[in-house]
């Protein structure tokens, strides 16, 4: 009987037990909600945090050295003032043609790789696909990626070691950019199996009807249809290529060097640097030197920026893709 | 179907099927290899008792192995209960607003932020700002941001892919959204959330790069404690793995090969595991959904 009278009409007032649950209600939504909008905040500090510890980079380096120069120098070891006070130099340009190489080149890895793959799962055989092959990546995503550097490091390296040239150890671009393609490979399978499976049906059908061999409705019908979350796949392996630290620490050799593309094909086994590889070796003298200190904040900016962008990228892609279909 | 596509055919699908061949072997060559590489320091007791060292033979993971269960059930801790009502609020309240898509697009960032960043600054804000030094508090807030997206999208899925009758028949019984979600979403969404928790803590558990800036001061060796303070630095089996090869010139102490294989072959086996549990708790969802609905 009491189970009737908790039920609110307009005609009698609501009943406290009531008027108890809508608080409830109130609160626990508004609850959920602060911790939806954590993510934001979270954002928030850490472009508040990185803008105000890159804050003397901004001042003391200034933009047009940090983005104008190639000489990455922060201690002064190499550059002497004319009384022969170590000359530091902050030119970011070196990290970041080093990431921009490193992750171009494991895209070129990964990218045949991981749509291989994802054919292989989508299309040619389901049955092993969703039963080995999905698990398989998925354990493959899972493997720590200072594991990936760590095998690099140890087997990869003393490979290439024997093509380098004298004196080199066969750290460099080349390894960087094998660690990174392999860790890039499931990101881009998962996501493009996803999309070649999310493709209607009718349109496979339509195109094999029409005297299409499965290569071709492949090639032209599928991946088309399946663009949009081929193109997530290969962008968020990008950003994911470009934010690794200490795997590509372990196999670059990090010397401040340009990669040198006017030597051919030997750059691949000369060592380098990237944007990542940089701030990790501050770890070694946090505090020691706040100019360099600053300069690694400002390359960590740099990097948030290249998120921001990808994650923009992604959205656009997709819902592009919405709007045609 | 003329002769030339027919070719083409079986030599595209010929070559999509070799180069994705090549490449599993090779990724399974690897792990395996590395695994047995490690074999013969996982056999060996004192590898999970003793400390690291640098200068001697002996060394052992003891303190990482415990500090990286301390890192992970710290991070769970923290990242569970906002990951969780943050991923009810979009499946469940949210709409289509202009701050709801800030929301989405930040935690979108915040997926794809690259580790290192989150490092640095966790070391800003949770070392130096509260000027305190690297400590596992801080070292798992710091896993904590990039554990919390994925608390969110995989809360968000799994009570998406619950039945809808599920939420409507409960409403109709007259429960409170609060009722329907706390008595009848979560727990049908239970199995999924526990394979959810299981596959993030594999994440955290080898990420290195947020803990190397917000838990340690970069040396291999510094950190032979069990104490259970949070306040206390302390490094991750992942972490120790690249301070150690990093710092380590291989030959100075005999034994530091056979130490840093393995640490990485616990590593790979313990994601064998946490992935194979994740399976199970994923397969008893299955056959729990289908019993009860």
């Amino acid at each position: 009987m009491r189970a009737v009278s908790t039920v609110p009409s307009a005609l009698e007032p609501a009943a406290p037990q009531w008027r108890r649950r809508l608080r409830a209600e109130r609160i626990s939504r508004i609850g959920f909600a602060a911790a939806a909008g954590l993510s934001l905040v979270v954002v928030g500090l850490v472009i508040l945090f990185l803008t105000i510890n890159a804050w003397p980079a901004f001042v003391h380096i200034g933009l047009d050295h940090f983005f104008g120069s190639t000489t990455w120098d922060p201690e002064g070891a190499n550059h002497h003032t004319q009384n022969l006070q170590p000359l530091p130099f902050f030119g970011s340009l070196t990290p970041i043609a080093g990431s921009a190489v490193a992750v171009i080149l494991a895209l070129v890895i990964a990218i045949p790789v991981g749509l291989a793959l994802a054919i292989m799962i989508a299309e040619t055989s389901r049955h092993v696909g969703e039963r080995v092959l999905r698990p398989a990546i998925e354990l493959f995503v899972g493997v720590p990626s200072i594991v990936y550097g760590y095998v690099g490091l140890v087997l990869l390296v003393p490979q290439l070691e024997r093509f380098a040239p004298p004196g080199q150890s066969g750290q460099g671009f080349g390894a960087a950019a094998i660690v990174l393609g392999v860790m890039v490979v499931p990101t881009i399978a998962t996501l493009s199996a996803d999309a070649l499976q999310a493709v209607p049906s009718s349109l496979r059908e339509g195109s094999i009807a029409l005297g299409a061999t499965p290569w071709q409705t492949l090639r032209r019908v599928l991946i088309p249809a399946a663009r949009a979350g081929i193109i997530s796949g290969i962008v968020l392996g990008l950003a994911r290529a470009m934010g690794e630290a200490l795997a590509v620490a372990l196999v670059i050799g990090g010397v401040a060097r340009l990669p040198d593309l006017a030597g051919g094909l030997s750059f691949l086994l000369k060592p380098g640097m990237t944007m990542t590889t940089t701030i990790t070796d501050g770890i070694s003298n946090l505090g020691a030197n706040p100019k360099a200190e600053a300069a690694r904040y400002l390359l960590a900016l740099v990097l948030l920026v290249i998120t921001f962008a990808c994650v923009t990228t992604v959205r656009v892609v997709q819902r592009r893709s919405e709007v045609i279909t | 179907m003329n002769r030339r596509a027919r070719v083409n055919n079986a030599l595209a699908f010929g070559l999509i099927r070799a180069i994705a061949i090549v490449f599993l072997l090779l990724v399974v060559y690897v792990l395996l290899y590395t695994v047995v590489q490690g074999w013969s320091e996982l056999t060996r007791g004192a590898f999970y008792t003793s400390p690291p060292s640098t200068d001697h033979a002996g060394s052992g993971a003891g303190p990482q192995i415990f500090n990286t269960f301390y890192l992970l059930i710290l991070t769970v801790i923290l990242t569970v209960p906002s990951g969780l009502a943050a991923g009810i609020y979009f499946a469940e309240y949210a709409g289509t607003g202009r701050l709801v898509n800030a929301i989405r697009r930040a935690t979108e960032t915040l997926a794809t932020l690259p580790s290192i960043v989150v490092g640095l600054f966790g070391y800003a804000l949770f070392v130096q700002a509260t000027g305190s030094h690297p400590s596992r508090l801080a070292a798992s807030l710091a896993l904590t941001v990039i554990a919390l997206p994925y608390a969110v999208r995989i809360t968000e899925d799994a009570l998406r892919s619950l039945p809808t009758t599920l939420r409507e028949s409960s409403l109709a019984l007259g429960a409170t959204r609060w009722q329907t979600i706390t008595r009848v979403l979560l727990p049908a969404a239970l199995p999924q959330l526990v394979t959810g928790v299981i596959l993030i803590s594999g994440r955290a558990f080898g990420e290195a790069a947020a803990v190397l800036f917000t838990g340690t001061v970069g040396t291999p060796t510094a950190y032979a404690n069990y104490s259970l303070s949070p306040f206390l630095p302390g490094d991750s089996l992942a972490v120790n793995l690249y301070v150690f090869r990093s710092q380590v010139e291989p030959g100075t102490v005999p034994d530091a090969a056979a130490y840093a294989d393995g640490v990485a072959a616990l590593l790979i086996l313990l994601v064998l595991v946490f992935n194979i549990a994740a399976r199970y708790a994923a397969r008893h969802a299955v056959r729990r959904l289908q019993g009860a609905i």
